[in-house]
Parts: structure tokens; C-alpha cells; sequence
């Protein structure tokens, strides 16, 4: 059985306890950490975006039609699956991001994704976004430059407004 | 016969000196601070103590938390600023007592490695110790996030990146730290609900992780239980936990300074990218899971119960440390309503059940000592034929040692008769009676693992209960206590062991004989 403790044992294990503590404390919030260094901006590209149909609607014939139930005939047959959408960024010439993203979803019928993020150097750069979301082979489907001049430790965001079907920069 | 002798010190390099370590440390505390107040023999009950303290400080910060996007911040300011004395308190204890929690759980789990408590049919509570860690880890990046300075906006975003790698979310939860605009106040709603599920999740993994442990010790000793809070306490004053400034979307967090005890991953995930970081984080999980089989401990065999001497007294299932003795109704027909079924899954053959058997008494008159309940590497029929063969053997006075497979190697010391068991729990005290009453030696030395350290967790403690008369079954009163003496030395202490059996080698000398003693 231990023994009982004695007053020596109390201040035993005041120190230790003390020193616990102050191991603990500093480690809560130091050595800090640089997520990023100075004179850089982040630049981010976040946006969801349907590719075309990967084939077009048909319309069903009146023998189709027919074959269905009165109330789940449609005119036209759609398949679900998508297209991917390709995306291309580039910073003054050079390539930030370059992906194709395939559609989301077992089926393939949803929107495509993108997401990445990266330190650029502050100040003014010449941005060109490109994207595909059609069959086409060469080229893009919708394209913008803009001039941007960035603050340090700006965060920019690329995105793409589907509706309206232009690239958005915040 | 010995296997687990073989077991206990065939350990590789590494894990002699990380067992040394700790048992060194140990010692050293137990010094400082007195076995009962140790704090390395009683983590998991630290443990619990600093998850209350976590609980009940975040029960008061959660009567005054604002779940809003700009709320969250000023809330948290407000307790911490205006309100310094209680709720900058409250924020500091239930910190600082996190972190603790953290540094306990590692050093529980390093601990149990160093002192090969992980594997075999102990795997349980090892692999329940797992999830403990991530829903521990979880919980704090949680609370970081909560408060809504430029610390959480730095973790958010990494731990939005990590997670939006598996592709089950329907939209990025990324999406929701783009800009200033984008995330919504029911955002910190779900926060809130997750950082009170979590720990409710840790409350019953912890649960889990005692099934198997008889008498778990869930809260520490009061003195090391008061010395801890009143260290949270002071440090929560000296060093109060402040925010990092509010967030902005709209800016990048250049440094930031992190806790280093629940954010050391972040550095990593923010260089190596959220693939390497979950492959890291699997990798690591699946390695600790396996961790009880790399290598996996040769398996001993299990104590066994022998109907026609088992009485169904139930002392084997009170004193086992592991809950694998259960009692069930008799299935002999003897007239006992009860009988001991001993559960190898649980069953660490560490034999305190034997220890514990009435029928365990070499004084019976049988040819063949059958006990109760007995193990079949280590029957009590060879000890006591080894115990009756050392005292033919050699000059007075006649010492004889009962060890501990997990403590001093006995097998080592020079000019006594040393026996060892798997635990010095598996000695029933009529052997120590038997020793010098009916054999005639000259002393007993019952030793173990060191004191708050034994191996088989409860071996040294009720040897010493039974010793002193305080727990079935006794050592009888009749046994002079002046020739018995009792060293609690871990395995690096085999000096300790060694002056206490020459100082008692001297004191036997002056009243049994001319002090020949060293032959043997």
C-alpha cells in the first residue's frame, strides 16, 4: 500500500504539477507557423459547372410514345451523363491551373468541380481563363483576361457564373 | 514451465530501454511525489479527469457562445476580455486542460508499449484506444474552430481542403471560406452541434476502451486530482488563452500561432497537400491498429478451473484484473450453487486467481497439489515441490524470494532460493506460511514489479492487502512478520532488492546462526 503522503510530497508535487503547466502554456500557441511568406497573395479557383449533355436529346417516335404510361410520356429522350469541363488558368502567360474535371454523380449527369489554391507574388498580373464544356476538340467554349492587381495576403477568387456563363474574379 | 519468464525478458532493445525509461521516471517520481500521488501510474485516470474539467468549462462557455459568423469572435472576446475572472478562466481551463489530455493520452499510449501492455489478449483496449485518439484530435481542431480568429480561419480552410479529398460532400465544404461573404451563420450551428457530439462520441469510446479492465480507475488520486486543477487554474491566470485576431476571409493568414499539442499535423497537411495528409493519417492509423500483431505476443495458456476443488467462493472473480473469471451456476452437481469459467479471451494467465484460491494452500495433505483454479505452465504442484526442494538446499539462514516475472529477474540474485511466478499475485499467502512455519526457512522476500507499476495491475496490491489481513485470502496471523519482508523494485532495481536481502541476511545472522550466509 503506498505510504501516506508527506509534506515533502505535497511540495513534490506542487513543483510537478507546476512544471506541467509550464511545459504546457507556451506549447498552446508557440513556435508560431508561416503558412505563407510575406509579399505573396493567394489566388483561388472554386466553382461547379455542368459540361453538355455527352449526347443530345432525341425526340421519341409516336410508337415510343405510345409503349409508355399515359402520364410518364415526354417528347424528347435526354441522356443523363455529361461532358467533362476543362479549365485552364494562366498568370501572365504561365499556367496556374490546367485540369478537366468529369462530371459528378454513379450517373455522370452532374456538375463538374474544380477547386485549387495558390501563392502567387503580390501586385499586378495578367489573368487568362479559359473553359471548355462542349464536344469540341480544340479550343474553349468561353474565355476572359483580366488585369488584377493584388494587395499582399489578398485572397482572390476565380469562379464561374453559370447562368450567366462568364468567369466571376472576387 | 517458465514461458512467461521467457515472455517478460526476451523484450528487443528498444522496448528494455523505453520500459527502463519509464520505470526510471517512475521511480523517480514516486520519490518526488509518493506512490500514491504519481501521476505516470495513473494516466488513464488523469485522463478522465482533464476530459471533466474539458466538460464542464465547456459547458460555460457554451451559456454565453453567439453561433454567428461575426458573434462567434466577439462572444468569445467578451468572455475572455470582459469577463476574465470566470469565462477568460473557463476559456484557458478548458485549453489548457485539452492540451493535457492530449499529452496524457500519448504518454498512456507509449507507456503501455513500453511495458508490453498492448498485445496479446490485451489488444482490446489498444485498438478502442484508436478512434480515442482521432475523436480527441477532432474534438480540439473542432473548439479551434469555434472561435473564429485568424487561427481557426487557417485550419478551417486546411481541414475544408483535407476532407473535400473524398468525394462524398455535395458541394466543396471549401466553398464555404472563399470570400468574406460565403460562409453562413448555420455554419457555426453545425460547429456548435459537432463539438458537442464528438466528445459525447470520446465518452463512449472511453467506455468502450474499459470493457475488458476490472475496477478501471476513472478518477485519480485527490491530491494529484487537486494539484492538477490548481496547476490549470494557475496557468489559466498567468498565461490566459487569447484569440488570434478575428477572421477574414478576404485576407490570408500569413503566421499564425498554433497549438501545438492538437495542430502539429496542420504544418504537414499545408505543405504536403490533403492527398499526402490522408495518406499519412491512414498510414498512421492502420499501423497503431495493427501495433498489438507486429509481433504479436506468444500466447500462454490460460488459467483453468478445476470443478471437483473449486468451491465457487468467487475470490478469483473478485481479485481477477481483467474480468476473465466469471462465476456461473454449478455444472458439476457438487453442492455448491456456483463454479469459476475462466473467458480466454480476457484471461492474461497472469494467475492472481490462483493466488486468490482458498484450495491454493500447500498444507493439504494430497500427493499432488490440486487447486481450484491453476495454471497449466506454472501449477501451484511444482511450486510448492520447488519450494520444499530449497529448503533441503544449503547454509543458514535459508532465504527464500517469491518474484515476479515482470520485476527483478530473482533468478539472478545470489545465496537464496528464488521463485518466480507471473505475477507475484499468483502467490497464495499459505506458501509464505508454509515457507517458515512448516519448512523451517529462515525468511521469506516476496517482491514484484515496482509499487503503482505492477504488470498484471493488480498483483502488487492485494499481495500486500493479503499480507496485512485486509483481503480474503489472509496470510495467518501466526507467521512471524519480522522474518518476511516485502521490496516493490521494477526490473532495473535489482540493487534495491539486493541490500534489502543482505540487510535482512545480517539481522538473520545474529539470532539463527554463525552468518554463513552466500552459500547455497
Amino acid at each position: 500500500m503506498p505510504a501516506r503522503p508527506s509534506w515533502r510530497h505535497v511540495a513534490g508535487l506542487a513543483l510537478v504539477a507546476g512544471l506541467g503547466a509550464a511545459l504546457i502554456g507556451p506549447f498552446a500557441t508557440w513556435p508560431g507557423f508561416r503558412h505563407m511568406p510575406e509579399g505573396q497573395a493567394t489566388m483561388k479557383v472554386s466553382f461547379s459547372h455542368e459540361g453538355d449533355r455527352a449526347e443530345p436529346c432525341r425526340a421519341l417516335s409516336e410508337d415510343e410514345l405510345a409503349a409508355l404510361p399515359k402520364h410518364m410520356r415526354k417528347t424528347e429522350d435526354c441522356p443523363r451523363r455529361r461532358l467533362p469541363v476543362a479549365v485552364e488558368v494562366l498568370l501572365d502567360g504561365r499556367p496556374l491551373l490546367v485540369d478537366e474535371s468529369p462530371p459528378t454523380g454513379f450517373a455522370g449527369d452532374g456538375a463538374s468541380r474544380f477547386y485549387a489554391r495558390a501563392t502567387v507574388p503580390q501586385g499586378a498580373h495578367d489573368l487568362t481563363l479559359r473553359l471548355r464544356d462542349t464536344a469540341r476538340a480544340q479550343g474553349f467554349d468561353h474565355e476572359a483576361n483580366v488585369a488584377v492587381d493584388l494587395a499582399p495576403a489578398q485572397v482572390l477568387v476565380i469562379g464561374f457564373d453559370a447562368e450567366r456563363r462568364v468567369f466571376v474574379v472576387r | 514451465m517458465h514461458g512467461q519468464i521467457e515472455a517478460a525478458h526476451r523484450d528487443g532493445a528498444w522496448r528494455r530501454r523505453l520500459r527502463e525509461g519509464f520505470l526510471v521516471g517512475e521511480g523517480w517520481l514516486s520519490s518526488v511525489v509518493g506512490e500514491a500521488w504519481n501521476p505516470l501510474a495513473q494516466l488513464g485516470a488523469l485522463g478522465f479527469l482533464l476530459f471533466w474539467i474539458v466538460v464542464v468549462s465547456g459547458i460555460y462557455l457554451y451559456i454565453f457562445f453567439d453561433t454567428s459568423v461575426v458573434g462567434a469572435f466577439e462572444s468569445v472576446e467578451r468572455l475572455t476580455v470582459a469577463q476574465w475572472y470566470a469565462g477568460g478562466v473557463m476559456r484557458s481551463l478548458h485549453r489548457y486542460a485539452s492540451d493535457a489530455f492530449v499529452v496524457v493520452l500519448l504518454v498512456h499510449m507509449a507507456r503501455e508499449v513500453a511495458l508490453d501492455r498492448y498485445r496479446g489478449v490485451r489488444w482490446f483496449a489498444w485498438i478502442t484506444g484508436v478512434p480515442i485518439l482521432w475523436l480527441a484530435l477532432a474534438a480540439g481542431v473542432g473548439g479551434y474552430w469555434l472561435v473564429w480568429d485568424r487561427l481557426a480561419q487557417f485550419i478551417a480552410v486546411v481541414t475544408a481542403e483535407w476532407l473535400d479529398v473524398i468525394p462524398i460532400f455535395g458541394e466543396p465544404i471549401a466553398n464555404n471560406f472563399l470570400t468574406r461573404g460565403s460562409l453562413g451563420d448555420r455554419f457555426f450551428t453545425l460547429l456548435v452541434f459537432l463539438h458537442i457530439a464528438v466528445p459525447l462520441f470520446l465518452l463512449l469510446a472511453l467506455w468502450i476502451h474499459l470493457l475488458r479492465i476490472a475496477r478501471p480507475k476513472v478518477m485519480p488520486a485527490r491530491g494529484l486530482s487537486a494539484a492538477t486543477f490548481g496547476a490549470l487554474v494557475a496557468l489559466s491566470l498567468v498565461h490566459p488563452a487569447v484569440s488570434q485576431g478575428q477572421a477574414d476571409l478576404g485576407v490570408e493568414v500569413v503566421t499564425v500561432g498554433l497549438d501545438w499539442f492538437y495542430l502539429a499535423g496542420y504544418p504537414v497537411l499545408d505543405r504536403l497537400g490533403p492527398a499526402s495528409g490522408w495518406a499519412l493519417a491512414v498510414g498512421a492509423t492502420v499501423v497503431l491498429g495493427l501495433l498489438p500483431w507486429l509481433p504479436r505476443a506468444r500466447p500462454l495458456p490460460v488459467a483453468e478451473v478445476d470443478l471437483g476443488n473449486c468451491n465457487g467462493c468467487s475470490r478469483c472473480f473478485a481479485d481477477c484484473p481483467f474480468g476473465a473469471v466469471i462465476m456461473v451456476p454449478r455444472t458439476n452437481g457438487r453442492p455448491f450453487p456456483l463454479n469459476a469459467v475462466v473467458d480466454p479471451a480476457l484471461c492474461t494467465s497472469c494467475g492472481i486467481c490462483v493466488g486468490a484460491c482458498p484450495t491454493a494452500t500447500p498444507f493439504r495433505s494430497t500427493e499432488e497439489l490440486v487447486t481450484g483454479i491453476d495454471l497449466p505452465h506454472r501449477p501451484l504442484d511444482a511450486l510448492r515441490e520447488e519450494l520444499e526442494a530449497a529448503a533441503r538446499r544449503g547454509a543458514r539462514p535459508r532465504i527464500v524470494v517469491f518474484g515476479c516475472d515482470y520485476g527483478v529477474d530473482v533468478r539472478a540474485l545470489d545465496g537464496v532460493a528464488a521463485l518466480s511466478l507471473p505475477c507475484i499475485g499468483a502467490l497464495p499467502p499459505s506458501f509464505i506460511d508454509y515457507a517458515l512455519t512448516r519448512l523451517g526457512l529462515d525468511a521469506v522476500v516476496v517482491t514484484g514489479c515496482g509499487e503503482g507499476a505492477c504488470y498484471q495491475r493488480f498483483g502488487v496490491a492485494w499481495t500486500q492487502e493479503r499480507i496485512a489481513g485486509t483481503r480474503d485470502p489472509y496470510l495467518r496471523e501466526r507467521v512471524p512478520r519480522d522474518r518476511l519482508i516485502q521490496v516493490w523494485a521494477a526490473p532495473h532495481e535489482a540493487p534495491r532488492l539486493e541490500r534489502a536481502i543482505a540487510e535482512l541476511r545480517r539481522r538473520l545472522a545474529a539470532t539463527v546462526g554463525d552468518g554463513d550466509a552466500g552459500a547455497s
